[in-house]
């Protein structure tokens, strides 16, 4: 089953889109936003691996030995920091708008619509 | 010379960052006069550059890892063509003339705005010059940050917060769609450099479901920042809210980044694997596209929120560019791209006006504010202008870009698009006219049955500004819009311009084998009758259309009735709610890809 | 749109979408079988022509350094948003919560180990271009081990420690040393971010050339950064918790 990995990149996402399209609680939705970034890492990570492989560090290995791609590795790296920067934000509109509507359901902050 | 590329980036970000090391303790207007300083380095290296550049393709490799000929890219590359640059100089004017329409229309913690302006400028300048996939998306990421911010600066309103929320949920998840395919594109190049990716989808040749829904994961994620339907409704909401210099940069650049980004790609990377599917490629584009226009105009006319209109008739322009692109000619390419210059110096105007209106009077809502206008005579001017620019007057605005892209279609036998951009174009300029009418002169009903409600905006409560400067920078973009469609070099230029970046096999020898670039025959504009005749139709048609629809209470009451009951379920799709914003663009997703999963295997 | 509909409209639509993603999924290369080649050639040259053990690291602050420099800006935009929509509460409204930790084996055991954590972030930070590690990582150990004063000891010390006013000129000074590395490197004559130093002896400490101060920078930002954002989301929860926030 060489694309099982792959399946549960897809099978994640669709969780964290389906929770943000159903859900009554901006938090949540948060949390599904960093959900559906966690499948991304999923797949990046998955491309790059090989069977036997290990890390890519060469300081204790003999540089014959298989490595995983160390590519999409730091491309993770930097999807994890742009995922702490967008919960960062969001989170701090979930928090002024509980403040605002005294309620945590989008389906109350509303008011602009048309 | 390529030299300046990553100056042009460095710089703002720089500043951006000094800026958040010092803002706290600077004197009083300091912070203002090193964020222009920094906002003015970038257009003096923009206009330097796009003058020199001419049509060639000017590559930066960072870090020095410059590969030798034929060998592997390692490193991140510029790749900056004209429309590159020129989209990355059109980033900076209207960053410098935000700033300086801003320089006393906000104020608590007035250096983090700074900040988060020149950290938005200083991406949305690298993410148009950049030549490697991954590095547009974290430009792509830092843009909308610093743009979800910017959103919601007035954060003791509710409304901002509701925007803002929208958007970066929206937006993020449109990011998501573009990693996802990028990863595709990875795993099957190995690649991360635009030109090697096209080189090796090319050699590798297939077009099955990587290939094709990879460019549909890529291009419905960038139409989401380019708001096409169903991808659009968070920019309603994210205008609505933010403070009008940041509306400015939203409608004038920022979306039209997103449609810049698809084209890129699809020329770089999937014009040759999926060259043999240009038809089906073409009809499904054009297809949103014109969806997008119709709908835009639509909800338009339907606005009475001053910039909830704008946004709107944004989102209708926005689609009439990806019209231009969708035809995959480099005329209309072109034409798109001499659009977005003059739609974003029209647009900005309009914003700016209607900023003016919200600090003098307090309100933005164009029955509110009927007849209040009427001591606003620059501002008058400057909305009028501005929207005429955006009517495609004979030899005026927009008039270059509507006929290059209706030549374009009428070559490729799409005789529809003229009449779906005359629509689009009526439909949204009438709206502002009506707009402008209203507030500025006073005439019109009082009532209209056909306008929805919106929540109030108000101003940050101060004393009473002096619009002096300001009202000037609205003046000058209007009149800078309007004067797009004179300069007849600048549609040469762009088509010449157009030309080279459609030609994919010169990109890669450029970037891949340090090769020069192909040289481009010379381009002469020819008026045509057809388009002269449109332009008319579209002057004539805006006016008309705006004095008939502020006449709107007199229309018989079962008309109004049956028009407002047919236009509701299109309203109420406009709900504010982003799980059905969600919903919406996980269907556009799947429809779009159907289509092309059927057309293209 | 009611719930239902939403859902509906998402299932149908999801049930399309992944269907279609599915089928490009089974287009990728078997698992385990990556072919390369961008991976294979880096992880190939990067001891000889870089002296560096951890191919990642390299990729991030080198090879890829541009890429990461946007993400610093991108970690300083959002530590920067978050100031700017949480300014209403001002500091000066919560520099006297104490909210302490009463066990004084609690706080004393805390104390200790805030010591030990910060060093070991250090350490982190230092050893990127050896061993699995480097700014990012590190910086977020840093930041945690102030985390730990507010967690084991008390509020007021915390904020003491690392008020807003001293974190984010920390964390601006990270971003913006990093962009000024790059420009630096015109200084030498050579192309942004490239690589001015000796690369030193592959295994050492010294080893990454001027990679070392690109990677310190990102350490600086990334923590600076960390407590940005960890600062102001505890001046908003001790505020409302306490009863200083501004009444609407």
């Amino acid at each position: 089953m060489s694309i099982l990995p792959y399946l549960l990149c897809a099978f994640v996402f669709g969780c964290g889109l389906f929770g943000i399209v159903t859900s009554r609680n901006v938090i949540h939705m948060v949390v599904c936003v960093s959900v559906c970034q966690s499948a991304t890492y999923i797949l990046l990570l998955a491309i790059g691996y090989k069977n036997h492989g290990t890390a890519p560090v060469y300081a204790d290995i003999p540089s014959s030995r298989v490595v995983t791609d160390p590519i999409v590795q730091s491309l993770t790296l930097t999807d994890i920091v742009v995922a702490v920067a967008v919960s960062a934000v969001l989170l701090a509109f979930a928090l002024k708008a509980y403040e605002h509507h005294g309620s945590l359901d989008p389906a109350e902050m509303t008011g602009l619509k048309g | 010379m390529t030299t300046l590329l990553p100056i042009l980036v460095a710089v703002p970000l720089l500043v951006a960052a000094l800026l958040a090391l010092g803002g706290r303790w600077m004197p009083n207007r300091l912070d203002d006069w090193v964020a222009f300083g920094a906002a003015a380095v970038p257009v003096a290296l923009g206009a330097v550059l796009v003058v020199r550049v001419g049509i060639r393709l000017l590559t930066y490799w960072f870090g020095g890892w410059r590969p030798r000929s034929g060998s592997y890219p390692l490193g991140i590359a510029f790749a900056s063509d004209r429309i590159g640059i020129g989209l990355a100089l059109l980033v900076a004017v209207l960053l410098f003339a935000s700033l300086l329409y801003s320089w006393r229309y906000v104020e608590d913690e007035h250096y983090l705005y700074l900040v988060l302006m020149l950290a938005f400028g200083g991406a949305m300048c690298g993410f148009a010059l950049t030549g490697d996939i991954f590095n547009m998306f974290v430009f792509f990421e830092l843009m909308s940050v610093a743009a979800f911010a910017l959103t919601a600066y007035k954060v003791e309103e509710p409304s901002p917060l509701q925007g803002a929320f929208n958007f970066a949920v929206s937006n993020t998840i449109g990011a998501f769609l573009v990693l996802l395919g990028i990863s595709l594109l990875y795993g099957r190049t190995g690649s991360l450099n635009l030109a090697e990716i096209g080189r090796r989808l090319t050699a590798d040749g297939r077009h099955d479901g990587l290939a094709i829904v990879a460019f549909t994961l890529i291009t419905c994620g960038f139409l989401v920042k380019a708001a096409m339907v169903p991808f659009h409704f968070w920019l309603a909401d994210a205008h609505a809210t933010a403070p009008a210099p940041v509306c400015v940069l939203f409608s004038g650049v920022m979306v039209e980044l997103g449609i810049y980004a698809v084209a890129r790609i699809y020329w770089v990377d999937f014009a040759s694997v999926l060259g043999q599917f240009a038809n089906p490629t073409r009809d499904v584009l054009l297809g949103v596209g014109t969806v997008t226009a119709v709908v835009g105009a639509v909800m338009c006319g339907m606005q009475r929120h001053l910039k909830r209109l704008l946004a709107y008739s944004t989102i209708t322009h926005a689609g009439c560019f990806l019209i231009g692109v969708a035809l995959l000619s480099p005329d209309a390419l072109a034409g798109a791209a001499v659009y977005v210059v003059a739609h974003a110096f029209a647009k900005g105007a309009l914003f700016l006006a209607g900023g003016i209106l919200l600090v003098t009077k307090g309100e933005i809502d164009e029955l509110l504010l009927r007849g209040y206008g009427r001591d606003l005579r620059v501002t008058a001017v400057a909305w009028l202008v501005g929207a005429l620019a955006l009517a495609s007057p004979p030899f005026l605005g927009t008039f270059t870009a509507h006929a290059l892209i209706e030549d374009a279609a009428g070559a490729e036998h799409y005789w529809w698009v003229p009449i779906v951009l005359a629509f689009a174009t009526i439909g949204s300029t009438s709206a502002i006219l009506r707009a402008g009418a209203r507030v500025f002169l006073g005439i019109g009903d009082a009532e209209d049955p056909l306008l929805s409600d919106e929540p109030r905006e108000s101003p940050t409560p101060r004393e009473r500004p002096r619009i002096v400067f300001m009202r000037t920078i609205a003046l000058g973009l209007a009149l800078g819009g309007l004067a797009v469609g004179a300069i007849t070099p600048l549609a040469e230029r762009a088509m010449e311009a157009a030309h080279s970046f459609t030609d994919t096999a010169s990109y890669l020898a450029v970037v891949l084998d340090h090769h020069g670039a192909a040289p481009v025959q010379p381009e002469h504009w020819h008026t045509t009758t057809s388009s002269v005749v449109w332009s008319v139709v579209t002057l004539v048609g805006s006016f008309v259309v705006g004095y008939a629809s502020l006449y709107r209470a007199h229309l018989p009451r079962a008309v109004s009735s049956a028009l407002a009951s047919a236009l509701q379920p299109l309203r109420a799709a406009h709900s504010g709610h982003v799980g059905d914003y969600i919903a919406w663009l996980t269907f556009g997703t799947a429809v779009i890809g159907g289509l092309f999963a059927v057309t293209m295997r | 749109m009611s719930r239902t509909a939403r859902t509906a409209l998402f299932l149908a639509s999801a049930g399309g979408l992944g269907f279609l993603v599915v089928w490009a999924l089974t287009g990728l290369p078997p698992f385990g079988h990556y072919p390369g080649p961008y991976g294979d050639i880096v992880t190939h040259v990067v001891q000889s022509q870089r002296h560096m053990a951890n191919a990642v690291t390299a990729v991030v602050f080198d090879y890829r350094g541009f890429d990461t420099m946007g993400e610093e800006l991108l970690l300083f935009a959002a530590a920067s948003a978050a100031a700017l929509l949480l300014r209403e509460t001002r500091e000066s409204q919560t520099s006297d919560i104490v909210d302490a930790v009463r066990s004084d084996a609690s706080r004393g055991v805390g104390a200790a180990a805030v010591a030990v954590v910060f060093v070991l972030g250090l350490n982190v930070v230092a050893h990127g271009f050896i061993t699995p590690g480097g700014g990012f990582q590190g910086g977020v150990v840093l930041a945690a081990s102030f985390a730990l004063v507010f967690l084991a000891v008390e509020y007021h010390a915390y904020h003491r420690l690392v008020p807003t006013s001293l974190a984010e000129p920390i964390e601006a000074f990270g971003a913006g040393a990093y962009v000024g590395l790059g420009l630096i490197s015109f200084g030498f004559g050579l192309a942004f971010l490239q690589n001015f130093m000796e690369l030193g002896v592959f295994g050492r400490l010294s080893s990454g050339g001027s990679a070392i101060l690109v990677n310190w920078s990102s350490a600086l930002a990334v923590a600076g950064g960390f407590l940005v954002l960890f600062g102001e989301y505890l001046k908003e929860d001790m505020a409302a918790r306490y009863g200083r926030a501004r009444v609407r």
